[in-house]
């Protein structure tokens, strides 16, 4: 069984194993946590107890996170998601919506001729075939084994090509030297980046993202696509869930119910 | 036929200096832009998370573009054995590179993090055409620089003929690679078409004869060198086709969209209602870019050709910034489909027509490199012996039977 | 340039490069001392997860390492992670506050500015351990807020429990 099976599953687990979920965490982000007493815990107790991905293995092609939307719960006029990512990575106003950062944004679609209006938001969608990975000259833009497509700002000229290329705008340069970048999430002048589905809480095994969190109304559900008992996946299998500009043959891992 | 005498330019007239001197200081002001771009960061041009790239991108992608076609007047003569071209080849040869240099500096300098280059070139994604462009710009400027050397040097001549051809073969490549910056973009509805390739070709054409004329017309009309009306008649005549078939590829281009329904709402946008890029495309690149210079090249008044000639070719070089300033900032700025038949509204601008402004940095970055384009055809002028002494009609005669 | 011109260029930027590399390689006056005989900020923990002297030759090796590990693998592993060195490494400035990268009292600042290597790291990670980002003035309650997160466990309980 993997770590967003068994938190998605949270209802059914005991508490006990809760716990030894946030031991692991407590342990991981050992150096920031006052507790040392933690440290003195076997770690290979801890691993062999509570089934998140131990920090030492790298992450799998077994696994596919993507997040489900339901627009029909998203709350016209809400923000929370966007807040709770802006607070997550740290993401500032500085110049203006033109030029800053946005991983998330919250959109309002209304059918021209029904009027019919629905609220959802639009991040990454983490593409299975990545156009921004494929026309970035150096490879900077890339695609984890789990699906997480991401940038890799060491090797990012900032040539803004996978801006051009994404076609749910998804990306962000940044124009401007920034300052107090959080420790989870570096970010500086000149590269392109966009939402990182999280990566540093799915690494340590949160088995959920910041926005998922933030969502009163449950409107995101993050999970591993490739696990057919995971809560995604069921949601998936049996209210379905489109892909937004699916006719490109993209195969987004972000997906989408009540358009 | 006499033999013609090729001479390096005196180059030490108080007008050269002053030449000089006035793409030096614009060579300057691009240094300047850029260290500003790159200290502030990209929020102090127009350019934003919509309007990605933007003005430098007009200038490098116009250089870039220019300088394969300025190569063709050195390909006429040595791929097609067209003896009248051989004279004009060297400067249509040392014209591409400088035109490449020129374009390729803008395009470098605008990036986020031009400290990188290190890793442009070390680090390689084969599936990107950027990738590609990069190996086919700086092998560009190896075998012209090659086939410029078999022009030069008589020891070598003999392989004129095979340099000339493979810098030919190379020059389509390299502009198909750059139309299809914009072929192979799926997302946008302006772009993703194939024939984005085969236009760049033709656009290139027509910009590359243009900047080729006006730099031959000022090389001889400033050195006080004879140049002949036939030649600048041919020559003339050449580029007057090459404008009409930009002309039907533009025209073939938004036939076809607008054929898709699809299509109509960015067919609209720069045809129609898009404000400025509406206006720049009705006025820059069809009425001023095409219709008038080739009015003014096909109702020729011997009297005044070469001023007509001048003329014409910096129209078409208007039109050339014109059409790429449609095309990349007019296919940016409108907005991107989410979900067909459903109007978007958002706090990114999704549904809305992106503003841009350029700011005078980016213009001051783009000058920067036509002037280094320039300054290098101006110095290759003053060292090399590019261009003959004369180009009076008694050169031409053979090929006027 | 004539020939007598140039080698004597090449001959000095031979220098400049070995007496950097040299520095590099951990050639120092002391193990707590730069190459200025400035002080070396003395960091937390007991002792390095490498011997000094492999440190201070193959630091940055060893950081570029993990960091692509962490980047395209999700290593997270606490030896060589950045964020590690930084949280043990925390010295406080003059004014009590733990050092910026941009004052010498910076455990990477105190050698990087005295031997004028370019240290661009911290354009972008953090230059202070994760405990300094609850001390953050109100301004910056977005990055109090993640602090949280990561201090207390409990807050990521809240998570979608469905």
């Amino acid at each position: 069984m993997n770590p967003i099976d068994q938190n998605t599953d949270m209802n059914q687990k005991s508490t006990s194993k809760l716990n030894k979920i946030d031991q692991y965490r407590r342990q991981f982000v050992g150096g920031t946590v006052a507790a040392t007493a933690g440290l003195a815990l076997a770690p290979g107790l801890l691993l062999q107890t509570v089934q998140a991905k131990p920090a030492e293995q790298a992450v799998s092609s077994k696994n596919r996170w993507g997040l489900l939307i339901d627009t029909t719960k998203c709350a016209d006029g809400c923000n929370d998601c966007v807040t709770a990512c802006n607070q997550e990575h740290g993401l500032r106003e500085i110049h203006g919506p033109a030029t800053d950062a946005q991983w998330i944004r919250t959109v309002k679609l209304k059918n021209k001729s029904t009027g019919h209006t629905l609220n959802m938001p639009m991040m990454c969608q983490h593409c299975e075939n990545p156009p921004c990975v494929d026309v970035c000259p150096t490879g900077a833009s890339f695609k984890r084994e789990d699906g997480i497509v991401l940038v890799d700002k060491h090797i990012c000229i900032g040539c803004r090509y996978c801006m051009m290329a994404c076609p749910y705008k998804a990306r962000s340069f940044i124009h401007e030297t920034l300052t107090d970048q959080l420790p989870v999430a570096p970010r500086g002048k000149g590269t392109v980046e966009a939402c990182t589905l999280c990566m540093h809480k799915v690494d340590r095994g949160d088995g959920t993202t910041a926005c998922a969190t933030a969502c009163k109304e449950k409107a995101i559900t993050f999970g591993d696509l490739n696990d057919k008992n995971s809560l995604i996946a069921k949601k998936l299998a049996t209210n379905g869930g489109r892909q937004l500009r699916a006719e490109l043959g993209l195969n987004p891992g972000v997906r989408y119910q009540g358009l | 036929m006499k033999k013609l005498r090729y001479t390096s330019i005196d180059g030490k007239s108080s007008s050269f200096l002053a030449l000089l001197g006035g793409l030096g200081f614009f060579i300057l002001l691009g240094f300047i832009a850029f260290l500003q771009m790159e200290h502030e960061g990209h929020h102090i041009t127009g350019m934003s998370n919509q309007v990605i790239w933007g003005l430098p991108h007009v200038f490098a992608i116009f250089l870039i573009v220019a300088a394969s076609g300025a190569l063709n007047v050195a390909s006429i003569a040595s791929v097609f054995n067209q003896k009248f071209y051989k004279p004009l080849a060297k400067l249509s040869a040392v014209l591409a590179i400088a035109l490449l240099v020129g374009g390729l500096i803008v395009l470098l300098l605008d990036l986020g993090r031009p400290d990188r280059l290190i890793v442009a070139i070390t680090y390689y994604n084969f599936k990107s055409i950027f990738t590609w462009n990069i190996l086919l710009y700086t092998g560009f400027i190896g075998i012209v620089g090659v086939y410029l050397w078999t022009m030069m040097d008589w020891q070598v001549e003999k392989y004129t003929r095979i340099a000339g051809t493979a810098a030919f073969i190379w020059r389509l490549i390299l502009t198909t690679g750059t139309g299809s910056i914009f072929g192979f973009l799926v997302s946008r509805q302006a772009y993703d078409a194939a024939i984005m390739a085969p236009m760049f070709v033709i656009m290139s054409f027509s910009f590359g004869l243009a900047i080729y004329l006006l730099v031959l017309l000022a090389s001889y009309s400033w050195t006080g060198r004879e140049l002949g009306d036939y030649v600048v008649n041919r020559l003339k005549n050449l580029l007057g086709v090459f404008i009409a078939a930009t002309l039907y590829f533009t025209l073939a281009y938004h036939l076809t969209n607008l054929y898709a329904t699809e299509h109509h709402g960015v067919e609209a946008y720069i045809l129609l209602n898009g404000g400025a890029i509406t206006a720049i495309f009705w006025i820059g690149q069809i009425l001023l870019g095409s219709i008038v210079p080739l009015a003014l090249l096909y109702c020729p008044r011997p009297a005044r050709l070469r001023k007509m000639t001048g003329i014409a070719s910096a129209l078409v070089i208007l039109g050339g910034f014109s059409t790429l300033y449609v095309i990349l900032i007019g296919g940016q700025s409108f907005p991107m489909t989410l979900i067909p038949g459903y109007e978007a509204t958002s706090t990114f601008s999704d549904g809305v027509i992106a503003q841009y402004s350029p700011s005078i940095w980016e213009f001051m970055l783009g000058m920067g490199g036509v002037a280094i384009a320039l300054i290098i055809v101006t110095l290759a002028l003053k060292i090399f012996r590019l261009i003959p002494e004369s180009l009076d009609d008694n050169f031409a005669k053979p090929h006027q039977s | 340039m004539n020939t007598h011109q140039f080698f004597r260029l090449l001959t000095i930027t031979a220098f400049l490069l070995w007496s950097t590399m040299s520095l590099a390689s951990g050639q120092y006056t002391g193990p707590d001392r730069d190459a200025n005989g400035n002080i070396v900020p003395t960091p937390k923990g007991e002792k390095c997860v490498e011997p000094t002297a492999d440190m201070r030759a193959n630091h940055m090796q060893y950081l570029l390492h993990k960091r692509d590990k962490t980047m395209y693998q999700g290593i997270r592993s606490k030896q060589h992670s950045l964020v590690e060195c930084i949280n043990c490494h925390a010295t406080p400035a003059n004014d009590g506050k733990i050092a910026r990268v941009s004052e010498s009292k910076h455990f990477c600042a105190s050698c990087h500015l005295s031997v004028s290597v370019k240290l661009d790291c911290f354009e972008c990670h953090a230059d202070r351990p994760v405990s300094a980002f609850s001390q953050l003035p109100a301004r910056d309650f977005i990055a109090l807020q993640s602090e949280t997160d990561l201090a207390k466990p409990q807050v990521a309980m809240h998570r979608e429990v469905q």
